[in-house]
């Protein structure tokens, strides 16, 4: 039959399947996402793929682009405090954090004892948070949907702590250059160590579901390995770099706030595939519950917020600011300029998942098989809002 | 760390399936929120002030002030209520830790579900989103963390054992750096501009000190008020009261602010701070009776309008009571100096020692001047006439004030009662009490009033630091009689008083004669009050129509002569601010009564708006006539009619909101006297009569007949006057307020015209 017959193309230069139109290229092009169980968020992964192997990706973050770098020029200092915590929203208190530590590098505030050990408290819980959600996530992308039922339904334990202390559950708008926003409420600190309790409790429970089931393992193992001599060439952080080996951490090597009075470790692994990625996520949950933990031990009394003058006329005096945050994420850093006006005259932000969700996914997925994209893209862990801010 | 793995591992979590679920509830059990929960607005309407500083602060522009019926405006406060969009909320709570009055509040409310999309755009009242009347209040404001600065910058005072013997002035001014940080406090909601009589600028000015921008701030200041300098040092400071961060903490400083700005610049910049075109003088001359706040105030804008100038003042020194009456521990001479410097410099003349009705008579000022203004003032001390009163040794403040300045000996007696309790009763025992100081090195001074310390009207600090400055009070007596003996004074008899108001609030005291006391002292002052003195008058008083025991006056301060003016304490008291401030309207009165003459050249910015007004009524009659048309209607048919009569339409809109903009503008006194001054009266002002007769438009009554061609090119015309009239009245004013107006005007002008061309 296939010696008779010949393709005629009626349409000559036009036709609606470009991977069809040439039998001789063995490759086409595929879409996953935006809307796709496999997908974060509201990104999409264009593949070119020969058979099931990948042999080009490109990532695009959708339509999510708010401008945040130019809305925070034309706002007041106060006022971009509600708009920060958006620019990454599974983890949005680093963004506080930053945007609180430029300003108070600037223009030389000092930051009260207790409103520096709530932050941390506020940074651990944030970072406890955003972990469950990766963990649900990319449980999901390998179908054990148990797993996001149980971490999504016990960070909301965590957002219940948030909304306690800063009025909402996901946009806290809590930190503030000077300090934080409001003191603990009553009995706040006994709520925070009975939810670690309950956290810590689940672990092992997520270690028989997720981390010590041999499918899961089987199917992460050895996929999207960012090989360790390329790290840091490509500008890998956080635990994805711990994973590769590397014990970089900024709250180690650059610490702020009083992370150099609480003693914790930092997990590393060496496979730096998926699979490694998300133990060291796991493991940190651990050394997170263990600062919160001495946090609340050692938290002095005192006033959360120093003094800052009248929002509606407060000048930053002119001066610029490179601060970096560990977020769940990865490094996290805010360049600020002021020009001494009322508005910031320039704020750059850089997220950890631009590096991990474009550049360093796109580059993992070329000769990854098609069932593994997703995971290999959750392993990264990157946030789509940050990625197009 | 792991273990290996195993496939048996996930199985564990089969034991969970009997567990109760976490997150779906049924039946539907209500969560409740967290104590501070960042939930829906509340807000307490009665508390609320409506400074629109929530509105300033958000992110979003979520808030709109709107006004509420039922919300007066006063003072301290607007008709103004929060409004909030929650479809452009973010739920920050920066409104509410910024609220000045703490009013604002949000509940405990999760959701909020509705089909009808207005009820997202909700005027928070103390009923939650749902009607609910008493909703749980979530987040607050909170006294650890407050936005607002609520403490005044402390202001630097002499001690009372350094100035107690002498009248250098007690308070120090702020330095640069105090004073920006007290700017930095203001809210810039404008509760104090509509409180202050003069309107003076405050929110800008203060924003200008803020820049460190110091002659931006002279300039906003000279804007309504010539008398900056004195009125940083002795204002009544009306906008302080109104301030809306004296809701939960202390007002901002303002007056100490403007004190600050205007001693910061030096004397030979001041005309420089005149931002209004001065303009060339055109032979109308006005004579102003009294060099008081109001008259300089006057003199000065009068000076501005080109009028020539000329101010009598029967002292030695122009001033009036800035200088004759406050003592210079509070208002020194060289303040006031700087102040009437300018004035001078402006052209306008001050002819000192010359006494209306002695050196000159007022009947010639009537001869020899277009308009004559009196404004003298209160200087007439009032007796409270009990027996003894007649004693040489019973003075009147006032007279000793002005004798103390003016320098006049007189004898200090050792053991002085002061009866009074207003501000001159202050000002004259601190400055006794200075004299008895350096004289025999103690102070033994009584001061006496009838009403009791809660309601002397009194400023609180004059009253404390004359406290600090050894005088004693004793308020609630009424004086009964001058003791007298050997025909020396002894000691003041009093008694105390029961009431200084009746029921309807008129001033009728009563005393209650078996509770007396004797305050011993060899001289009584009496500063019970001061009265006008208007004998120079003559016969026109008898000309005059009156109101009551005042003469009678149109809001422009006209009196019923025409010629005639008033101003200062004789018609409006009675402090320094509304001084200015009839000054400067009685000012723009008397341009009004000049400009009117017909061979003059001057316009009034009031007659350009007006004439725009003409223009766009007559433009909106003939066109509504031109559309109701028959011969375009039945043209309607044809090609090209149809469009032409939507430009038509469109046109007519254009003009009627014009003509609404315009009514507006007239109606806005506060813009019209900002603006009259602002106008250029050269001679080359041009004729605006010619923009109010436009010919017909073809096809309306009086015109030519309807032709598609003609009416185009007509109207082309005719919009090019409306650009030209509108381009003359920009030319005329260069106001920023007015350009911005004018400019959106100009614009919409020119659209109108392409489009009728483009057909």
């Amino acid at each position: 039959m296939s010696e008779k017959m010949n393709i005629v193309t009626v349409n000559d230069g036009r036709t609606l399947y470009p991977g069809a139109s040439a039998p001789e290229n063995r490759e086409y092009n595929m879409f996953i996402g935006p809307n796709h169980p496999g997908i974060e968020g509201n990104f999409a992964l264009k593949l070119t793929l020969e058979g099931d192997t990948i042999v080009q990706a490109r990532t695009d973050a959708g339509y999510l682009h708010r401008g945040f770098e130019k809305l925070m020029e034309q706002r007041l200092y106060m006022q971009n405090i509600a708009i920060v915590p958006r620019i990454c929203v599974p983890d949005p208190d680093p963004n506080e954090e930053n945007y609180a530590r430029a300003i108070e590098a600037i223009a030389h505030i000092e930051v009260p004892r207790r409103a520096q050990f709530i932050r941390v408290m506020m940074l651990e819980l944030s970072r406890i948070a955003s972990h469950l959600f990766a963990f649900g996530g990319f449980a999901g992308t390998l179908g054990l949907y148990t797993m996001p039922n149980w971490s999504i339904s016990d960070r909301d334990r965590i957002l219940e702590l948030f909304e306690a202390l800063t009025g909402a559950r996901i946009y806290h708008i809590y930190i503030i250059p000077g300090g934080v926003r409001r003191d603990l409420p009553e009995g706040f600190a006994q709520r925070v160590k009975d939810t670690l309790f309950y956290i810590e409790s689940k672990l092992p429970e997520y270690d028989n579901l997720l981390f010590e089931n041999s499918i899961i393992r089987k199917r992460s193992r050895g996929i999207g390995v960012i090989p360790p001599e390329k790290a840091m060439e490509w500008g890998v952080t956080g635990p994805n770099l711990r994973a590769a080996g590397f014990a970089h951490d900024v709250r180690i090597d650059d610490p702020y706030e009083v992370y150099n009075e609480l003693e914790f470790d930092i997990p590393i692994a060496h496979e730096s595939d998926a699979l490694a990625r998300m133990l060291v996520r796991r493991k940190e949950v651990e050394e997170s519950i263990r600062i919160i933990r001495q946090v609340l031990d050692k938290m002095p009394s005192g006033p959360v917020w120093n003094k800052q003058p009248n929002p509606l006329k407060w000048k930053v005096p002119a001066g610029d600011a490179y601060v970096r945050t560990e977020s769940s994420k990865g490094e996290y850093a805010y360049y600020m300029v002021s020009n001494g006006d009322v508005r910031p005259y320039r704020v750059h932000v850089r997220g950890a998942s631009v590096t991990h969700g474009v550049h360093v996914l796109e580059k993992l997925l070329i000769g990854t098989r098609i069932e593994d994209a997703s995971q290999v893209m959750f392993s990264l862990d990157a946030c789509p809002p940050e990625v197009d801010r | 760390m792991f273990n290996p793995g195993s496939i048996l591992k996930p199985l564990t979590a089969l034991r969970y399936l009997g567990e109760k679920p976490d997150t779906i509830k049924v039946p539907f059990v209500e969560r409740p929120a967290a104590d501070r929960y960042r939930g829906f607005h509340i807000n307490d309407l009665d508390k609320c002030i409506g400074c629109g500083t929530c509105a300033e602060i958000c992110d979003n522009d979520a808030i709109r002030m709107v006004p509420v019926e039922g919300k007066e405006a006063g003072v301290g406060r607007t008709q103004y209520r929060p409004a909030i969009d929650y479809g452009r909320c973010c739920w920050c709570a920066l409104c509410v830790d910024v609220c000045t009055t703490g009013s604002l509040k949000m509940t405990r409310e999760y959701i909020h579900i509705s089909p009808d999309a207005n009820s997202f755009f909700i005027l928070p009242n103390e009923k939650s989103i749902h009607g609910e009347s008493a909703p749980k209040e979530g987040w607050t404001a909170d006294k650890q963390v407050n936005f607002l600065d609520l403490d005044r910058v402390p202001m630097k005072e002499l001690s009372a054992e350094e100035r107690g013997d002498s009248f250098i002035e007690i308070v120090k001014g702020f330095s640069k750096e105090e004073a920006i940080k007290e700017a930095s406090r203001c809210v810039s909601c404008g509760l104090c501009t509509a409180v202050c009589p003069a309107n003076m600028n405050i929110p800008e000015y203060i924003e200008a000190i803020w820049n460190d921008d110091i002659h931006e701030a002279g300039r906003q200041m000279y804007k309504t008020n010539p008398l900056s300098d004195v009125c940083g040092r002795i204002c009544t400071h009306k906008c302080e009261t109104a301030c809306s961060i004296g809701n939960r903490g202390k007002p901002l400083s303002i007056r100490w602010l403007k004190r600050y700005a205007m001693d910061a610049i030096p004397q030979e910049q001041y005309l420089s701070l005149v931002d209004q075109n001065i303009v060339k003088k055109g032979g109308k001359k006005v004579a102003i009776v009294g060099s008081g706040p109001s008259g300089l105030s006057a003199s000065y804008y009068l000076a501005l309008m080109g009028y020539e100038v000329t101010v009598f003042e029967a002292y030695p020194k122009a001033g009036g009571m800035m200088r004759y009456g406050i003592p210079s521990y509070r208002l020194p001479d060289a303040v006031l100096d700087k102040d009437i410097g300018l004035i001078e410099s402006l052209g306008v003349t001050i002819k000192t020692g010359t006494r209306v009705g002695k050196d000159v008579q007022f009947e010639d000022l009537h001869q020899q001047f277009d308009a004559v203004l009196i404004a003298t003032g209160f200087h007439e001390g009032r007796s409270t006439k009990v027996p003894g009163t007649d004693h040489p040794m019973v003075f009147q403040a006032i007279d000793l004030l002005s004798r103390i300045r003016r320098g006049i000996e007189f004898p200090v007696e050792k053991e002085i009662v002061v009866i009074g309790g207003g501000n001159v009763a202050m000002d004259i025992a601190r400055s006794l009490a200075r004299l008895q100081k350096q004289k025999y090195g103690e102070v033994h001074l009584i001061v006496t009033s009838l009403e009791t310390r809660d309601i002397m009207p009194a400023d609180k600090e004059e009253i404390e630091e004359a406290e600090e400055e050894g005088i004693v009070f004793h308020p609630g007596r009424g004086p009964e009689e001058v003791l007298i003996e050997d025909s020396n004074i002894v000691g003041l008899k009093t008694s105390r008083c029961t009431r200084v108001f009746d029921e309807q609030k008129r001033f009728n005291p009563a005393f209650d004669k078996n509770d007396i006391e004797i305050y011993k002292g060899n001289m009584v002052v009496e500063a019970i009050g001061q009265g006008p003195n208007m004998s120079y008058l003559g016969d026109y008083a008898t000309k005059l129509e009156y109101d009551g025991r005042r003469i009678k006056v149109t809001p422009y301060y006209q009196s019923s002569l025409g010629w005639l003016f008033v101003a200062g304490d004789i018609i409006k008291g009675p402090d320094v601010i509304n001084g200015v401030a009839v000054g400067h309207k009685a000012a723009i009165g008397i341009d009004e009564y000049l400009a009117q003459t017909p061979d003059d050249h001057v316009t009034t910015i009031d007659d350009c708006i007006k004439i725009a007004r003409e223009y766009e009524k007559q433009e909106i009659r003939q066109l509504d006539a031109l559309l109701k048309n028959k011969d375009l209607q039945e043209a309607e048919f044809g090609e090209g009619a149809a469009a032409l009569g939507l430009v038509l339409q469109e046109l007519l809109d254009q003009h009627n909101r014009n003509l609404a903009q315009l009514l507006m503008l007239l109606g806005n006194e506060n813009f019209r006297i900002h603006l009259r001054q602002e106008l250029k009266r050269e001679l080359r002002a041009r004729d605006f009569s010619r923009y109010a007769n436009l010919a017909p438009l073809p096809g309306t009554p009086g015109g030519a007949p309807f032709s598609e061609g003609d009416l185009v090119a007509f109207l082309a015309l005719r919009e090019q006057k409306g650009f030209e009239l509108y381009n003359d009245i920009f030319y005329l004013s260069g106001h920023k307020e007015f350009e911005f107006i004018i400019e959106s005007l100009r614009e919409a002008q020119r659209k109108a015209v392409e489009k009728v061309e483009a057909l």
